[in-house]
């Protein structure tokens, strides 16, 4: 069992960690010190290690100066397990021969120092949170009604005793929403929210619920480190069907067009290696091409434009809706202009657009996206060490004060009539930006991407994981085509 | 362009043009049934089986020329 030097100096006696413990052993009593001679061996000096504690050999014996300790200074032991029979030699060997070991080698044992790196070289891991329980518990039905009173009555006294003290989180009966908003109103709606509080994790990170129930989902119980680094995998890039290569039958054919089509105008030796990349793949068969009829394919490339009609293209959600704008306009050079001098309709062009209903609920209906989807906002909070306050820790979205509020808004605003379920933001986070779609050219294409801030950033700004969702391109308004107005 | 003298359309005439269509694509994209989930929320069969009622709210959006803007506040009422 490991005793930290704290615990020893507030349950027992103060033991003198010092020199005394090394006369006890010439004494005869059984403490032990292995002690690493640069070390200081004040007592201070042991705050970073562990006492390794062992029963006293009889149980009669219950001072606490006759316990065994071993001080162990070694890298080792501060994260070993320590096993309670671990073998301690009785006595020092104080005469051995050691003719047959080299002179390195015949070190005392005693002032062998095991060289590790200093603490400012050591890194740690980034680690997830806590978990917040497993599922058995938390389907266990909240005692709403009397934690609503309980709240009530108890909330200038935090301390006291709380009804959901086998949960394996801190409950606090005052959150900090309970405050701003005031307990009447949660009485009166009998939705009394609870502060549930995971463990501190090794950087004293913890996550700090505002809810009426624990949250039913933990995105972060199953989070690795693989999820959010930038490591690739390579098998994010699925095998691609037969359908994807239209109007090229297969993927060799595919190949050589893009070859031919994208390898610009000039033949040049690194277009020739490409050309023999394609040809010399093991994958590559001329059957592949052989029948391919090229003037078809490039025709249906030039000309196939009306690819959102296709009733495949409607089944993924894509509309093609004409965009129509009113524009000023003057007929300045004709005689009867106050007759024209009205608003003249203007078609842009086709807006092409999905739902966003319809994303959202593609979205929240993904097996593979929704194990880390946040329904629920926390604060996100970091308390070192001893410290009574902790500090909030921005980063995610959903820990973000905005989140907050707004599923604050959403809790306190009169549900669905007779509805009973649970009730979350699902926040949406957008961006549009013109891109080129050609080097040289004016090709360019207007996306709008959807992201949704319930994932988290790091996963957002991965692109394996394919979190960006197209909801329209927008269309431009050119000078040219305006210009047919006068 | 030989049609009104060789003049082009003034930078006031192309900002107005460029917010109307804009917001004309907007209003496409902000359709009722995204209203209709902003105010009473869309159930969602989640894939753990649990039913939740999801409120979809914009937080961001990120895009260039402020002649472009979308006020949400004035196209989408409150819930």
């Amino acid at each position: 069992m490991f005793v930290s030097v704290a615990d020893l100096s507030t349950k027992y006696t103060p033991l003198p960690i010092t020199s005394d413990l090394v006369t006890n052993r010439r004494s005869g009593s059984q403490v032990l010190l292995r002690r690493r001679r640069r070390c200081g061996s004040t007592a201070k000096g042991l705050d970073c290690m562990h006492l390794l504690m062992i029963p006293p050999p009889s149980p009669t014996i219950s001072h606490p100066s006759h316990l065994w300790f071993v001080v162990n200074f070694s890298s080792e032991s501060l994260n070993a397990e320590a096993k309670p029979g671990q073998a301690i030699p009785p006595e020092l060997p104080t005469e051995v021969d050691d003719t047959h070991l080299t002179m390195m080698e015949r070190r005392p044992w005693t002032h062998r120092v095991i060289r590790r790196l200093p603490w400012r070289y050591r890194d740690m891991l980034p680690q997830a949170g806590q978990p917040l329980a497993t599922n058995s518990q938390l389907q266990n039905p909240m005692p709403t009604q009397e934690l609503s009173i309980a709240t009530a009555s108890q909330s200038q006294n935090p301390q006291t005793e709380n009804p959901l003290a086998g949960y394996p989180y801190v409950v606090e009966s005052t959150g900090s929403g309970l405050r701003s908003i005031g307990t009447s109103l949660y009485i009166a709606a009998n939705r009394i929210r609870q502060c549930f509080r995971t463990p501190r994790n090794k950087f004293g990170l913890y996550r700090e619920y505002t809810s009426e129930a624990p949250p039913s989902h933990d995105p972060e119980e199953n989070a690795t480190l693989q999820d959010i680094c930038d490591e690739v995998n390579s098998n994010d890039h699925p095998d691609l069907s037969p359908e994807s290569y239209y109007p090229y039958p297969n993927f060799n054919a595919f190949r050589l067009g893009d070859w031919y089509w994208n390898g610009g105008p000039q033949k040049s030796q690194a277009s020739f290696k490409d050309l023999l990349d394609i040809v010399g793949d093991p994958q590559f068969s001329p059957d592949n091409i052989r029948d391919v009829q090229w003037d078809k394919v490039n025709h249906a490339l030039a000309h196939d434009l009306d690819w959102i009609d296709d009733d495949e293209a409607k089944q993924t959600g894509w509309e093609k809706m004409p965009i129509t704008i009113l524009v000023p306009f003057q007929r300045r050079c004709n005689a009867d202009s106050n007759t024209n001098a009205s608003p003249q309709e203007y078609t842009v062009g086709n807006f092409y657009h999905r739902s966003l209903v319809s994303v959202i609920r593609e979205k929240l209906s993904n097996p593979d996206h929704v194990e880390h989807f946040h329904y629920e906002p926390y604060a996100f909070k970091w308390q070192p060490g001893s410290s009574p306050d902790s500090v909030d820790v921005y980063g995610e979205f959903y820990s973000s004060k905005a989140f907050i509020d707004a599923h604050e808004a959403l809790q306190n605003s009169p549900p669905e009539p007779e509805c009973r379920l649970s009730r979350h933001i699902v926040a949406l986070m957008l961006y549009s930006d013109s891109t080129h779609l050609t080097s040289f050219g004016d090709a360019t294409l207007w996306p709008i991407y959807l992201y949704f801030g319930n994932e988290s950033k790091y996963r957002r700004c991965k692109p394996s994981c394919h979190l960006g969702n197209h909801v329209a391109y927008l269309q431009k308004v050119g000078k040219s085509v305006l210009c047919c107005l006068w | 362009m030989a049609q009104n003298g060789g003049k082009t359309p003034n930078t006031a005439f192309m900002t107005f043009c460029h917010r109307e269509l804009i917001h004309a694509q907007w209003k496409i994209l902000l359709d009722d049934d995204f209203l209709e989930a902003w105010k009473h929320g869309i159930v969602v069969t989640c894939c753990d089986g649990i039913q939740r009622r999801f409120y979809p709210r914009i937080f961001t959006h990120s895009g260039d020329y402020p002649e472009k803007c979308v006020c949400c506040h004035q196209v989408l009422p409150h819930a």
